[in-house]
């Protein structure tokens, strides 16, 4: 048996390699979020005075929304020639498995949101709400965030990949479940831009979540898969 | 060869006729308790009434969600034809619970706090609840009957059992308090309480039937499924002769 | 026409008719009359919602003393409409359960009717 973390890399390079030739996911994830951030600040923007009010919502929808396409994707070429039935055959731990394709999940909402956010502190003007400090605060739950829907997200679509329906159930599973971090992660945001220093309580809650259901994720991925 | 054991789809016990009938009275009881004996509340007037079933209704939702909970667990450690059957029943008519709870809720909220709506703690809770066993009976009836739909599904109730604590941490640090009163002594009147109590123990057997009925017929259509591979076999092996 | 008749579960014999005798059952009646009430003690509730009642949170019922005031009764379209929303819920659910049940029990039998006809065929 290779090691979790040999697996997981091996998992993970070998993602990133097709998608540099392809290119596919990260065009669809990054189009999606930038046309989402636009129709999001046409609809809600109202005044510069209180667009700290209204921003919080949109990041956080922004970022679901298009983490959700790339959960989509995720394991498209899995699908393709039932390659998961080999990966599930391969005489390796499928821990690895899950965490090379949350790292993979991760990279995408990461270059994602490096696009969107700014997009979105410059079509609400945020700039005169945030300084160096509370910005940190807000990357930390952002990554925190982010973290919790690709755990989420990942065990799930991994799960649903031989349904039917998968499109539409992937969306209807993951968002209940997910909801502490979004109310976490908009009041926290939605705080920072009123001028809040610290907003630990919400941190906890969502590092909380992400080591919660890590670890469930981590129990029940394979006993699901392979039994 | 005729019918395996596992095919036969047993009566209807006793012991389910008893539950009809407890349901069937304490539902009467209750209702002629609550309407004719409960006085009528001093601020809030006749609508507190639908009180004696909301109430019963979120709390058999929750116990419902908790016991699909616990047999997931327990079909996913022992997969066990019978423990999925219950997972369903219960995860479905859990579903119907919440649905009469969060329907009931808001005629009640109208005339006690001024708005259908409110974004409060329990009720988001209820809210999100309802949302998660609704993915749980769609991934059931649109996701195939298979065993790994079995299992996910059930993955997905082990999963839910934390986040019905985290959401209500989340939604508590957001938002105000709901009103407790049962468990804070604020029912007063004795037949108050008589006519609440006769509710829950209504709603709690209506439960257990409705569950009971849901999980025969998960039973008949593993059943079905089962002959249908049974006879498909037959052919088969009648062609190869 | 026939997909929508086939919809609505019209029995094919009164197909020209389809209005007076496949359409209008007992059961139809009863569910058009509930949805109705439903509908109509909601749009009643609503209609008379006019007054802003006082937003307050209780922990506590107490009883109305009716030497002093009259009891409050403004409430009934609302409290009506959750009961009929219970009740009819409940009934429209063991219902629908039942049936399908019934409907795959007799699945069931034929089933078994099959396989019994399919070894006597085989034996002999």
């Amino acid at each position: 048996m290779t090691s979790v973390l040999t697996v997981a890399m091996l998992v993970y390079r070998k993602d990133i390699a097709i998608e540099r030739r392809s290119k596919e996911t990260l065009f669809t994830v990054l189009s999606f979020g930038l046309l989402a951030t636009l129709v999001f600040a046409l609809s809600f923007f109202i005044e510069n005075d209180v667009s700290g009010a209204y921003a919080p919502g949109v990041i956080w929808t922004v970022v679901l929304f298009a983490s959700t396409l790339g959960l989509q994707r995720l394991f498209e070429s899995e699908r393709e020639n039932d390659c998961f039935g080999g990966l599930l055959l391969a005489p390796i731990d499928l821990k690895g498995v899950y965490v090379g394709k949350l790292l993979v999940q991760l990279t995408f909402s990461g270059l994602m949101e490096a696009c969107t956010i700014p997009l979105v502190f410059l079509f609400f003007d945020l700039f005169p709400f945030m300084d160096a400090g509370r910005l940190w605060t807000l990357l930390l739950l952002l990554a925190l965030g982010t973290l919790g829907f690709a755990i989420i997200g990942t065990l799930f679509a991994a799960m649903l990949l031989s349904t039917r329906l998968r499109e539409v159930l992937l969306p209807i599973v993951v968002y209940p479940l997910v909801t502490p971090v979004l109310i976490a992660g908009v009041q926290g945001t939605r705080l920072l831009f009123a001028g809040t220093e610290s907003v630990s309580h919400w941190i906890t809650l969502i590092g909380a979540f992400d080591l919660i259901y890590l670890g469930i994720a981590l129990a029940i991925f394979p006993k699901m898969l392979r039994a | 060869m005729s019918d395996t054991p596992t095919t036969q789809i047993s009566t209807r016990p006793f012991a389910y006729w008893a539950f009809f009938a407890a349901a069937a009275g304490l539902s009467l009881l209750a209702l002629g308790w609550g309407f004719f004996l409960a006085p009528v509340e001093a601020t809030m007037g006749i609508v507190q009434k639908i009180f004696y079933f909301h109430v019963p209704c979120a709390m058999s939702m929750q116990a419902l969600f908790v016991v699909c909970g616990l047999a997931s667990f327990g079909y996913l450690i022992k997969p066990r034809a019978a423990l999925d059957r219950l997972a369903v029943a219960t995860a479905e008519v859990g579903v119907l619970m919440g649905f009469f709870a969060l329907t009931t809720g808001p005629l009640w909220a109208r005339k006690a706090w001024g708005h259908y709506w409110e974004w409060e703690p329990r009720l988001t809770l209820t809210l999100v609840l309802a949302f998660m066993f609704v993915a749980y009976t769609a991934l059931r009836s649109f996701g195939g009957s298979d065993e790994l739909t079995k299992r996910i599904a059930a993955g997905l109730a082990v999963a839910g059992i934390p986040a019905i604590y985290l959401v209500r941490v989340a939604v508590t640090w957001w938002r105000g308090t709901h009103p407790r009163v049962v468990w804070s002594g604020g029912l007063t009147d004795p037949d108050m309480r008589i006519a609440f109590w006769l509710g829950v123990a209504a709603i709690g057997c209506l439960a257990v039937v409705l569950t009971w009925e849901r999980s025969r017929l998960e039973a008949a259509r593993a059943a079905v499924d089962e002959l249908t591979l049974d006879l498909m076999e037959r052919d088969l092996l009648e062609d190869d002769v | 026409m026939v997909q929508l008749e086939r919809w609505l579960g019209a029995k094919p014999h009164c197909r020209n008719l389809w209005f007076f005798a496949g359409f209008v059952t007992i059961r139809r009646t009863c569910a058009v009359v509930a949805v109705a009430l439903l509908l109509g003690t909601g749009g009643v509730a609503m209609a008379q919602d006019t007054e802003e009642a006082p937003a307050r949170y209780g922990t506590e019922f107490e009883a109305a003393d009716l030497t002093k005031h009259k009891e409050d009764l403004s409430g009934i379209p609302f409290m009506v409409g959750a009961y009929m929303v219970i009740w009819s819920g409940l009934f429209a659910y063991l219902y629908s359960v039942r049936k399908r049940n019934g409907q795959v029990s007799a699945q069931l039998e034929e089933l078994r009717a099959a396989i019994r006809l399919h070894d006597k065929g085989s034996d002999s």
